[in-house]
């Protein structure tokens, strides 16, 4: 059955029709990268979630640095009448911020001259099935911008929640096409930011909880055209891999085992879904990301390594061709979800070498980094010491070696397993300081309890599940139900923590670093906080409306430089407040875990803007206002 | 009808286990059922193993004390029997381990419910892999799975059959679909086929006022493993194993109410099997 029919509706089908009719056209080899590589490079603009192809968060502005970081002051701010999770960060490209919602996924264009007035606005008619479907609220992660060539315009792309990904003309809004990548009657949602590289834009999957097997999706920009579709499991020549797949590092394995490692059919619905972040290295011409958890959850009902979920790949963009995949956590019994964010960095190994580096703070509790050119494995580091379902991680092998009394199998109830399925690091998106060579991690401190059981039934019935309860690590408060997270400066070569510090709640959404010498993150209970990069120490913070589980961004506008985060408290760790629940096991145990953030915050949606002492276009109080007689 | 009934929950558990004896009174059958399990048993007793409890104790000449938990049935034996808030219940597989349990008092198994006008033929399981037929109903963690599996017709129909449950997540959770909303889905069309143990759906095919036709499995599942996976299944009365001394009696009470148990079991409209 064909899933992939585009669709095309009312207005959009001319456009997509000239589209198509401009695609034929287009025989010059795609350089819209090099363009977004140059747009980049101005520090001014941030052009996809992590600022650059290098996924860094990392913004070389320092106008705004330790010394005067207390003078941050709200410059302006945007509700998008959303609730729910806001998770990601808004687009800056020139004068324009692009900003994306939660379901309804509504998209917005503000005018940074003017951001009191809304340049244009795109809100989709989606199937209200959706909300059903999406396993942990109803949360979208950001935006993708293609800067255009000399045949169309400039392109926003969005995905929503009911599967489609959608290609906006980014000066009007104007839907130019939209199609289905996954079908929500299959289970399948949308919430990665979709990602562009060349003339492609990726998209991922969502929906590993009902049994959707996982994929990666290349569209042609310009028409929605289908280029490839690479799967997490099952034959090879649906992996897409490359001939010498894994020639380097023949121990991570290499053919027929997406088949292989699973009993009978079972990959036909083994999740690996990716819904995390993508990175990519124009010279090497890879991008990387991390496939999830396999399903079904239970680990009893699938036997094997379940291959390649939870693995982080390596592959062409142009081909969709995977040169390496590395597999974390084969036969996950945790949920420990492998899709993660990848920074790229450029470090000298322990042997003075200087190598391509990718670096991948796992939901397992383990920082990875890897040789992005090859896959090798450089190191393996616990993200905190009181990780314990793995004594180490072996580097020549690869493979995790297990404690048993952590583990998830049946006739055993497993105690204080760090982490828990929530993992010590989960969606958000971390950030990398070059200059001080330190990844500064924004983690969640959270342990469990897992009791599984089989009962049977009769006429050959049976149940298998697990009783799961959360709690903050050994670190925090367990009595009270606080101290919950960490945020941490991790140095990938030596292996140590530079600084850190504990957090009320997890730093869900994720980290920015600036050569201001900041390290800029938002907290569940609502505040943007900087700290001291050397340091750790709290230089500011501000209170904001709602709880974040987004990551800050930076841009200057006017020879000004701003700092920018979402707020809207949801997604997983907000499950329980956003749908009211108080059964403590419910939400996977997340909402026992996290009990006491209504006490700190409630909903909310929007963008909240700082600069120094607040200045904005507004300083001047006559931009913006109403004149009587002048055209509007 | 003369039934001690007792909605059992919370406060009135915890009395009633305080209450129990250590030796089971034969004067008194403590029968544990679900509120939650139609058509074998639901909240106000209708269902056909709560009849058959009732013929039991009429037989032994004791009172009948039917503990219904508002769980579902799965949990009867760990919430129930183990924490000694019953002694018996009415309908489980015979040789059930984690019981004592009586001479089967019937058989039945595994079988395909059509609308008739869907002229649907065959009886083994590898026969719901048809033409025209591509959405199955089926109620969850049973064999149906396994032969969906096997004839690669599972994956496809999956969300489907999550949509019965309102995509309720089911990762640490019980989830379970109604019998009756196994069969109102093939008779309303929403399902070609379904595939349930005979005994849960006789009722509702009895009563659909759509035609259907209810067709038994006649053979068994060999996994890849080699292990045998039974489509037929025969029914036993089961006891704790604390109180052995009730299995004579309600043996006794299952020959002496054989006819009024048969008629249960035919008024209820299940194709029996001989017992094997």
């Amino acid at each position: 059955m064909n899933r992939n029919t585009p669709k095309v509706t009312g207005a959009s089908s001319l456009a997509m029709a000239v589209a198509m009719g401009l695609a034929v056209l287009t025989t010059a080899p795609a350089t819209a990268n090099d363009q977004l590589v140059e747009l980049a490079k101005d520090p001014a603009n941030w052009v996809m979630t992590g600022r650059d192809y290098n996924a860094q968060n990392y913004s070389e502005m320092t106008d705004i640095n330790k010394e005067n970081v207390k003078q941050l002051r709200p410059a302006w701010s945007f509700s998008t009448g959303v609730l729910h999770g806001h998770e990601g960060t808004p687009l800056v490209v020139g004068d324009r911020m692009f900003i994306h919602t939660p379901f309804p996924n509504t998209t917005f264009a503000l005018d940074l001259n003017e951001p009191g007035k809304i340049l244009w606005q795109n809100k989709p008619k989606q199937n209200p099935t959706a909300r059903t479907v999406a396993c942990c609220d109803v949360v979208n992660r950001g935006l993708a911008y293609w800067p255009g060539d000399d045949e169309v315009k400039p392109l926003i792309f969005r995905t929503q929640l009911d599967g489609h990904i959608v290609a906006m003309d980014a000066e009007t809004g104007e839907t130019r096409w939209i199609m289905e990548n996954s079908d929500i009657k299959v289970g399948s949602t949308l919430t990665i930011a979709p990602y562009v590289i060349k003339d492609l834009v990726l998209v991922g999957s969502s929906g590993a909880e009902l049994g959707v097997r996982g994929y990666v999706t290349a569209y042609d920009v310009k028409t929605g055209e289908k280029k490839w579709r690479a799967f997490a499991t099952g034959p090879d020549e649906e992996l897409l891999l490359a001939e010498d797949f894994n020639a380097p590092n023949p121990h991570y394995g290499q053919k027929n085992l997406g088949l292989e490692t699973w009993e009978g059919d079972a990959w036909k619905i083994g999740g690996g879904t990716n819904w995390g972040w993508y990175a990519y290295d124009p010279e090497v011409d890879l991008f990387y990301y991390g496939s999830g958890n396999p399903a079904p959850w239970n680990e009893t009902m699938r036997p094997g390594d379940n291959k390649w979920t939870m693995a982080i790949w390596g592959r062409e963009a142009t081909t969709g061709e995977a040169k390496f995949a590395y597999q974390k956590t084969p036969h996950d019994e945790w949920d420990y979800a492998g899709v993660n964010v990848m920074m790229l960095s450029e470090q000298e190994d322990k042997e003075g070498n200087m190598r391509k580096l990718l670096t991948h703070p796992d939901r397992n509790g383990i920082v990875y980094t890897l040789d992005r050119t090859n896959g090798d494995l450089i190191s393996a580091d616990k993200m905190d010491d009181t990780v314990n379902w793995v004594k180490e991680v072996q580097l020549d092998t690869g493979l995790p070696v297990r404690d048993p009394e952590f583990g998830t199998r049946m006739d055993h109830k497993a105690r204080d397993i760090c982490p828990s399925a929530m993992g010590y690091h989960n969606q958000g998106h971390d950030s990398y300081d070059p200059e001080r060579k330190v990844f500064m991690l924004g983690i969640n401190h959270i342990c469990m309890d897992w009791e599984p059981f089989m009962l049977p039934y009769r006429a050959g019935q049976f149940f298998v599940g697990a009783t799961l309860t959360m709690y903050p690590g050994p670190k925090g408060d367990r009595q009270n139900a606080l101290g919950l997270g960490q945020i941490k400066a991790y140095d990938a070569i030596s292996g140590e923590m530079k600084w850190e510090k504990m957090e009320r709640f997890s730093v869900w959404g994720g980290t920015m670093a600036t050569a201001g010498g900041l390290t800029f993150y938002g907290t569940l209970d609502g505040f943007i906080k900087a700290r001291d990069s050397d340091t750790g120490d709290l230089l500011w913070k501000f209170k904001l409306p709602s709880g974040v589980i987004g990551h800050p961004m930076t841009y200057k506008h006017d020879g000004r430089q701003y700092v920018a985060i979402m707020y809207g408290v949801g997604g997983w760790p907000g499950v329980g407040l956003v749908f009211d629940l108080a059964d403590p096991t419910a939400g996977l145990g997340s909402v026992g875990a996290f009990k006491r953030l209504q006490e700190f915050t409630q909903m909310g949606g929007g963008v909240m803007v700082f600069s120094l002492d607040g200045e904005s276009p507004y300083s001047d109080p006559n931009v913006g206002e109403y004149a009587p007689g002048e055209p509007a | 009808m003369l039934v001690d009934f007792r909605q059992v929950c919370g406060v009135g558990v915890a009395v009633l286990a305080l209450a129990s004896p250590a030796l089971a009174d034969t004067t008194n059958l403590r029968v544990c059922a679900s509120t939650k399990d139609a058509p074998f048993s639901d909240a106000q007793g209708r269902g056909f193993e709560n009849k058959i409890a009732q013929v039991l104790a009429d037989e032994m000449g004791a009172t009948l004390d039917l503990v219904m938990l508002e769980k579902d049935a799965i949990y009867l034996v760990r919430d129930g029997i183990e924490k000694d808030l019953c002694d018996v219940l009415i309908g489980v597989d015979a040789g059930d381990e984690r019981l004592l349990t009586t001479q089967p008092y019937y058989r039945s198994g595994y079988a395909f419910v059509t609308r008739q006008d869907r002229n649907f033929e065959g009886d083994k399981w590898q026969d719901v892999d048809q033409e025209g037929f591509d959405t199955f109903s089926y109620r969850l963690h049973s064999p149906a799975e396994t032969i969906l599996k096997y004839t690669g017709r599972y994956e496809y129909n999956l969300i489907y059959q999550a949509s019965l449950t309102n995509f309720e997540d089911r990762r640490n959770k019980y989830t379970q679909v109604e019998a009756s909303r196994v069969i109102t889905e093939v008779a309303d069309g929403g399902a070609d086929l379904a595939i349930v143990f005979a005994p849960e759906a006789a009722r509702y095919v009895r009563d659909s006022r759509e035609p259907l036709r209810m067709t038994l499995i006649t053979n068994e599942i060999e996994r890849s493993d080699g292990v045998i996976i039974p489509l037929q299944y025969s029914q036993s009365v089961g006891v704790s194993k604390t109180h052995p001394e009730l299995l004579g009696p309600i043996e006794q009470a299952l020959q002496s109410g054989k006819a009024r148990i048969d008629a249960i079991l035919t008024e209820e409209g299940i194709p029996l099997l001989p017992s094997s």
